[in-house]
Protein backbone atom coordinates (compact mmCIF):
# COMPACT_ATOMS: atom_id res chain seq x y z
CA UNK A 1 0.00 0.00 0.00
CA UNK A 2 1.38 3.35 -0.85
CA UNK A 3 1.07 6.08 1.60
CA UNK A 4 -0.14 9.63 -0.38
CA UNK A 5 -0.95 11.70 2.75
CA UNK A 6 -1.94 11.44 6.20
CA UNK A 7 -2.88 14.80 8.16
CA UNK A 8 -4.22 14.88 11.24
CA UNK A 9 -5.75 17.46 13.77
CA UNK A 10 -3.20 16.92 16.60
CA UNK A 11 0.06 18.07 17.78
CA UNK A 12 1.93 15.03 16.73
CA UNK A 13 4.40 14.98 14.16
CA UNK A 14 3.42 13.90 10.41
CA UNK A 15 6.65 11.87 10.16
CA UNK A 16 5.69 9.48 12.80
CA UNK A 17 2.78 7.34 11.01
CA UNK A 18 4.75 7.26 7.54
CA UNK A 19 4.66 3.06 8.38
CA UNK A 20 2.57 2.71 10.91
CA UNK A 21 -0.57 0.08 9.49
CA UNK A 22 -4.22 0.29 10.81
CA UNK A 23 -3.46 -2.19 12.83
CA UNK A 24 -1.28 -0.58 15.18
CA UNK A 25 -2.64 0.15 18.52
CA UNK A 26 -1.07 3.52 18.53
CA UNK A 27 -2.78 4.84 15.63
CA UNK A 28 -5.86 3.42 16.62
CA UNK A 29 -5.51 5.47 19.67
CA UNK A 30 -5.55 8.46 17.79
CA UNK A 31 -8.24 8.15 15.68
CA UNK A 32 -10.61 7.27 18.57
CA UNK A 33 -9.01 10.48 19.96
CA UNK A 34 -10.92 12.46 17.75
CA UNK A 35 -8.01 13.05 14.96
CA UNK A 36 -8.07 12.66 11.41
CA UNK A 37 -5.98 10.02 9.71
CA UNK A 38 -6.72 9.58 5.93
CA UNK A 39 -5.55 7.45 3.40
CA UNK A 40 -5.45 7.71 0.11
CA UNK A 41 -4.02 5.20 -2.53
CA UNK A 42 -3.53 4.89 -5.91
CA UNK A 43 -4.31 1.97 -7.41
CA UNK A 44 -3.50 2.53 -11.49
CA UNK A 45 -5.56 5.48 -11.83
CA UNK A 46 -7.84 4.72 -9.24
CA UNK A 47 -7.79 6.80 -6.52
CA UNK A 48 -9.29 4.41 -3.05
CA UNK A 49 -10.17 6.51 0.04
CA UNK A 50 -10.72 4.56 3.32
CA UNK A 51 -13.17 6.90 5.36
CA UNK A 52 -13.06 7.48 9.21
CA UNK A 53 -15.00 5.31 11.16
CA UNK A 54 -17.46 8.72 11.52
CA UNK A 55 -18.61 10.49 8.56
CA UNK A 56 -19.81 13.60 9.80
CA UNK A 57 -18.97 17.75 8.81
CA UNK A 58 -16.21 17.47 11.25
CA UNK A 59 -14.51 14.94 9.23
CA UNK A 60 -15.76 15.82 5.91
CA UNK A 61 -14.39 19.70 5.36
CA UNK A 62 -10.69 18.37 5.32
CA UNK A 63 -11.53 14.71 3.41
CA UNK A 64 -12.86 16.83 0.82
CA UNK A 65 -10.23 19.32 0.34
CA UNK A 66 -6.90 16.29 -0.12
CA UNK A 67 -9.44 14.47 -2.41
CA UNK A 68 -9.39 17.87 -4.54
CA UNK A 69 -5.83 18.40 -4.08
CA UNK A 70 -5.14 14.54 -5.57
CA UNK A 71 -7.27 14.39 -8.38
CA UNK A 72 -6.20 17.59 -9.34
CA UNK A 73 -2.56 16.49 -9.19
CA UNK A 74 -2.60 13.88 -10.89
CA UNK A 75 -4.63 11.72 -13.47
CA UNK A 76 -7.55 10.53 -12.00
CA UNK A 77 -10.12 8.18 -13.58
CA UNK A 78 -12.01 6.84 -10.57
CA UNK A 79 -12.07 7.53 -7.12
CA UNK A 80 -13.05 4.74 -4.71
CA UNK A 81 -14.43 5.31 -1.25
CA UNK A 82 -13.96 2.46 1.00
CA UNK A 83 -16.34 2.47 4.25
CA UNK A 84 -14.56 -0.61 5.68
CA UNK A 85 -13.99 1.39 9.18
CA UNK A 86 -17.20 3.24 8.67
CA UNK A 87 -19.81 3.19 11.19
CA UNK A 88 -21.53 6.34 10.90
CA UNK A 89 -22.77 8.67 8.60
CA UNK A 90 -24.94 11.58 7.97
CA UNK A 91 -25.37 14.29 5.39
CA UNK A 92 -22.39 15.83 5.65
CA UNK A 93 -21.11 12.63 4.23
CA UNK A 94 -23.83 12.57 0.84
CA UNK A 95 -22.72 16.19 0.12
CA UNK A 96 -19.26 15.40 0.08
CA UNK A 97 -19.81 12.40 -2.15
CA UNK A 98 -22.32 14.21 -4.27
CA UNK A 99 -19.50 16.86 -4.76
CA UNK A 100 -16.71 14.70 -5.49
CA UNK A 101 -19.41 13.03 -8.10
CA UNK A 102 -19.80 16.27 -9.95
CA UNK A 103 -15.82 16.96 -9.98
CA UNK A 104 -15.42 12.91 -11.28
CA UNK A 105 -17.68 13.50 -14.08
CA UNK A 106 -16.24 17.19 -15.31
CA UNK A 107 -13.15 15.29 -15.53
CA UNK A 108 -14.84 12.18 -17.57
CA UNK A 109 -14.29 9.78 -14.25
CA UNK A 110 -16.41 8.48 -11.96
CA UNK A 111 -17.15 7.40 -8.05
CA UNK A 112 -17.37 3.97 -6.66
CA UNK A 113 -18.16 3.21 -3.18
CA UNK A 114 -17.69 -0.09 -1.61
CA UNK A 115 -17.81 -2.36 1.52
CA UNK A 116 -20.59 -0.07 3.25
CA UNK A 117 -22.12 -1.72 6.39
CA UNK A 118 -26.63 -1.63 6.93
CA UNK A 119 -26.60 1.79 8.43
CA UNK A 120 -24.47 3.33 5.71
CA UNK A 121 -26.58 1.71 2.86
CA UNK A 122 -29.89 2.80 4.45
CA UNK A 123 -28.52 6.50 4.36
CA UNK A 124 -27.76 5.55 0.94
CA UNK A 125 -30.66 4.30 -0.71
CA UNK A 126 -32.47 7.18 1.23
CA UNK A 127 -30.62 10.05 0.20
CA UNK A 128 -30.94 8.45 -3.66
CA UNK A 129 -27.84 9.31 -4.85
CA UNK A 130 -27.80 5.78 -6.19
CA UNK A 131 -28.81 6.55 -9.21
CA UNK A 132 -25.46 8.57 -9.74
CA UNK A 133 -23.06 6.39 -8.40
CA UNK A 134 -22.06 3.18 -8.54
CA UNK A 135 -22.27 1.02 -5.76
CA UNK A 136 -19.67 -1.57 -4.02
CA UNK A 137 -16.13 -1.38 -5.85
CA UNK A 138 -15.26 -5.38 -5.53
CA UNK A 139 -15.81 -5.93 -9.29
CA UNK A 140 -12.04 -6.50 -11.37
CA UNK A 141 -9.77 -3.80 -11.02
CA UNK B 1 -40.02 4.76 33.69
CA UNK B 2 -38.70 8.59 33.82
CA UNK B 3 -35.43 9.98 33.06
CA UNK B 4 -34.41 12.81 31.69
CA UNK B 5 -30.85 14.92 30.81
CA UNK B 6 -29.84 18.32 29.77
CA UNK B 7 -26.37 19.11 27.64
CA UNK B 8 -25.38 22.35 26.98
CA UNK B 9 -21.86 22.27 24.44
CA UNK B 10 -19.77 24.98 22.50
CA UNK B 11 -20.80 24.93 18.94
CA UNK B 12 -17.67 23.52 17.28
CA UNK B 13 -17.54 20.62 14.93
CA UNK B 14 -15.88 18.09 17.30
CA UNK B 15 -19.04 18.04 19.76
CA UNK B 16 -21.32 16.46 17.11
CA UNK B 17 -19.86 12.96 17.51
CA UNK B 18 -20.03 13.38 21.71
CA UNK B 19 -23.62 14.99 21.18
CA UNK B 20 -24.40 11.36 19.41
CA UNK B 21 -22.62 9.71 21.43
CA UNK B 22 -23.99 10.93 24.63
CA UNK B 23 -27.64 10.82 23.48
CA UNK B 24 -27.33 7.11 22.52
CA UNK B 25 -25.70 5.95 25.48
CA UNK B 26 -28.65 7.98 27.55
CA UNK B 27 -31.21 6.00 25.31
CA UNK B 28 -30.02 2.70 26.40
CA UNK B 29 -32.18 2.80 28.96
CA UNK B 30 -34.98 2.43 27.26
CA UNK B 31 -33.42 -1.27 25.32
CA UNK B 32 -33.49 -0.41 21.96
CA UNK B 33 -32.36 -2.14 19.31
CA UNK B 34 -29.70 -1.22 17.37
CA UNK B 35 -31.27 -0.04 14.82
CA UNK B 36 -33.28 2.43 17.05
CA UNK B 37 -30.25 3.91 18.47
CA UNK B 38 -28.81 4.50 15.03
CA UNK B 39 -31.48 6.21 13.98
CA UNK B 40 -31.73 8.11 16.87
CA UNK B 41 -27.96 9.12 16.24
CA UNK B 42 -28.21 9.72 12.67
CA UNK B 43 -31.24 12.49 13.90
CA UNK B 44 -29.23 14.10 16.84
CA UNK B 45 -26.17 14.33 14.61
CA UNK B 46 -28.14 16.44 11.57
CA UNK B 47 -30.06 18.80 14.13
CA UNK B 48 -26.47 19.55 15.91
CA UNK B 49 -25.08 19.81 13.07
CA UNK B 50 -27.37 22.52 11.56
CA UNK B 51 -27.20 24.83 15.08
CA UNK B 52 -22.95 24.27 14.45
CA UNK B 53 -23.74 25.12 10.81
CA UNK B 54 -26.36 27.41 10.12
CA UNK B 55 -27.68 28.91 13.95
CA UNK B 56 -24.00 30.06 14.37
CA UNK B 57 -22.38 30.69 11.34
CA UNK B 58 -20.11 33.23 13.02
CA UNK B 59 -18.11 32.25 16.45
CA UNK B 60 -18.49 29.75 18.66
CA UNK B 61 -21.58 29.37 21.03
CA UNK B 62 -23.83 27.51 23.14
CA UNK B 63 -26.15 24.20 21.78
CA UNK B 64 -28.48 22.83 24.32
CA UNK B 65 -29.48 19.22 23.85
CA UNK B 66 -32.10 17.98 26.23
CA UNK B 67 -33.15 14.03 26.18
CA UNK B 68 -36.36 12.82 28.13
CA UNK B 69 -37.38 9.43 28.09
CA UNK B 70 -40.60 8.32 28.89
CA UNK B 71 -41.72 4.58 28.84
CA UNK B 72 -41.32 3.85 25.68
CA UNK B 73 -40.67 7.51 23.93
CA UNK B 74 -37.55 9.02 23.52
CA UNK B 75 -37.87 13.08 22.73
CA UNK B 76 -35.04 15.60 22.21
CA UNK B 77 -34.39 18.92 21.87
CA UNK B 78 -31.97 20.83 20.22
CA UNK B 79 -31.51 24.14 20.84
CA UNK B 80 -29.38 27.06 19.20
CA UNK B 81 -29.99 30.98 20.02
CA UNK B 82 -28.84 31.96 16.65
CA UNK B 83 -30.00 33.09 13.53
CA UNK B 84 -33.10 31.26 13.26
CA UNK B 85 -34.91 30.90 10.33
CA UNK B 86 -37.59 33.30 8.02
CA UNK B 87 -39.19 30.49 6.46
CA UNK B 88 -39.62 27.51 8.39
CA UNK B 89 -41.63 24.83 5.73
CA UNK B 90 -39.09 26.23 3.28
CA UNK B 91 -36.17 25.09 5.34
CA UNK B 92 -37.77 21.34 5.90
CA UNK B 93 -38.62 20.63 2.28
CA UNK B 94 -36.34 17.92 1.19
CA UNK B 95 -32.87 19.09 -0.70
CA UNK B 96 -33.49 22.49 0.43
CA UNK B 97 -30.47 24.45 1.70
CA UNK B 98 -29.44 28.37 2.38
CA UNK B 99 -25.58 26.79 2.00
CA UNK B 100 -25.23 24.99 -1.74
CA UNK B 101 -21.72 26.60 -1.32
CA UNK B 102 -20.82 24.49 1.79
CA UNK B 103 -21.49 21.23 -0.23
CA UNK B 104 -24.75 21.21 2.09
CA UNK B 105 -27.23 18.59 0.83
CA UNK B 106 -30.31 19.65 2.12
CA UNK B 107 -30.85 16.40 3.45
CA UNK B 108 -31.02 16.91 7.54
CA UNK B 109 -34.35 17.79 8.14
CA UNK B 110 -35.44 14.87 5.49
CA UNK B 111 -33.21 12.33 7.02
CA UNK B 112 -34.84 13.75 10.70
CA UNK B 113 -38.06 13.06 9.45
CA UNK B 114 -37.33 9.87 7.98
CA UNK B 115 -35.69 8.26 11.36
CA UNK B 116 -37.82 10.15 14.08
CA UNK B 117 -41.41 9.39 14.46
CA UNK B 118 -41.94 12.65 14.27
CA UNK B 119 -40.01 16.41 14.01
CA UNK B 120 -41.05 20.00 14.93
CA UNK B 121 -39.03 23.46 14.80
CA UNK B 122 -39.71 26.48 16.16
CA UNK B 123 -37.67 29.32 15.09
CA UNK B 124 -37.66 32.70 14.33
CA UNK B 125 -35.50 35.20 12.79
CA UNK B 126 -32.91 36.55 15.56
CA UNK B 127 -34.40 34.61 18.50
CA UNK B 128 -33.04 31.13 17.85
CA UNK B 129 -34.32 27.48 17.24
CA UNK B 130 -35.26 24.72 18.55
CA UNK B 131 -35.74 21.19 16.26
CA UNK B 132 -38.24 18.86 18.77
CA UNK B 133 -38.14 15.05 17.89
CA UNK B 134 -39.98 12.05 19.24
CA UNK B 135 -39.90 8.34 18.53
CA UNK B 136 -41.30 5.29 20.17
CA UNK B 137 -38.96 2.45 21.38
CA UNK B 138 -40.72 -0.87 20.61
CA UNK B 139 -41.02 -3.27 23.60
CA UNK B 140 -41.81 -5.96 21.46
CA UNK B 141 -38.49 -6.73 19.84
CA UNK B 142 -37.47 -9.94 21.39
CA UNK B 143 -33.80 -9.82 23.40
CA UNK B 144 -31.24 -12.27 22.05
CA UNK B 145 -28.31 -13.44 23.69
CA UNK B 146 -28.75 -13.14 27.45
N1 LIG C 1 -30.53 25.65 13.57
C1 LIG C 1 -30.74 26.32 12.43
N2 LIG C 1 -30.65 27.67 12.41
C2 LIG C 1 -30.86 28.37 11.27
N3 LIG C 1 -31.19 27.79 10.09
C3 LIG C 1 -31.33 26.45 10.05
C4 LIG C 1 -31.11 25.65 11.20
N4 LIG C 1 -31.32 24.36 10.86
C5 LIG C 1 -31.63 24.35 9.56
N5 LIG C 1 -31.64 25.61 9.05
C6 LIG C 1 -31.97 25.97 7.67
O1 LIG C 1 -32.66 24.89 7.06
C7 LIG C 1 -32.00 24.49 5.86
C8 LIG C 1 -32.22 23.02 5.62
O2 LIG C 1 -31.58 22.23 6.63
P1 LIG C 1 -31.14 20.75 6.28
O3 LIG C 1 -30.42 20.18 7.44
O4 LIG C 1 -32.30 20.00 5.75
O5 LIG C 1 -30.14 20.96 5.05
P2 LIG C 1 -28.65 21.55 5.10
O6 LIG C 1 -28.15 21.62 6.50
O7 LIG C 1 -28.63 22.82 4.32
O8 LIG C 1 -27.86 20.43 4.30
P3 LIG C 1 -27.37 19.02 4.90
O9 LIG C 1 -28.06 18.80 6.21
O10 LIG C 1 -27.77 18.02 3.86
O11 LIG C 1 -25.90 19.12 5.06
C9 LIG C 1 -30.58 24.92 6.04
O12 LIG C 1 -29.91 25.10 4.81
C10 LIG C 1 -30.73 26.24 6.82
O13 LIG C 1 -31.05 27.30 5.93
MG1 LIG D 1 -28.27 20.02 7.81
Amino acid sequence: MRLLLIQKKNPVSEGLFQEISWDSPFLYGIIIGGAIVEWMEMKGSRLVVSLPAELDHHYTEDIRTEIDRAVSNQPVDEVEFDFTRTIFMDSAGIGMLIGRYKIMRALNGRIILSHMNRQIQRILSLSGIQRYIQLDGEEAV
Amino acid sequence: MKNEMTLAFDSISENEGFARVAVAAFVTQLDPTLEEVADIRTAVSEAVTNAIIHGYPDGVHTVVVRALLNDETVELWVTDEGVGMEDIKQAMEPLYTSRPELERSGMGFMFMEAFMDQVEVRSSPGAGTTVYMKKRICKSHVQQGG
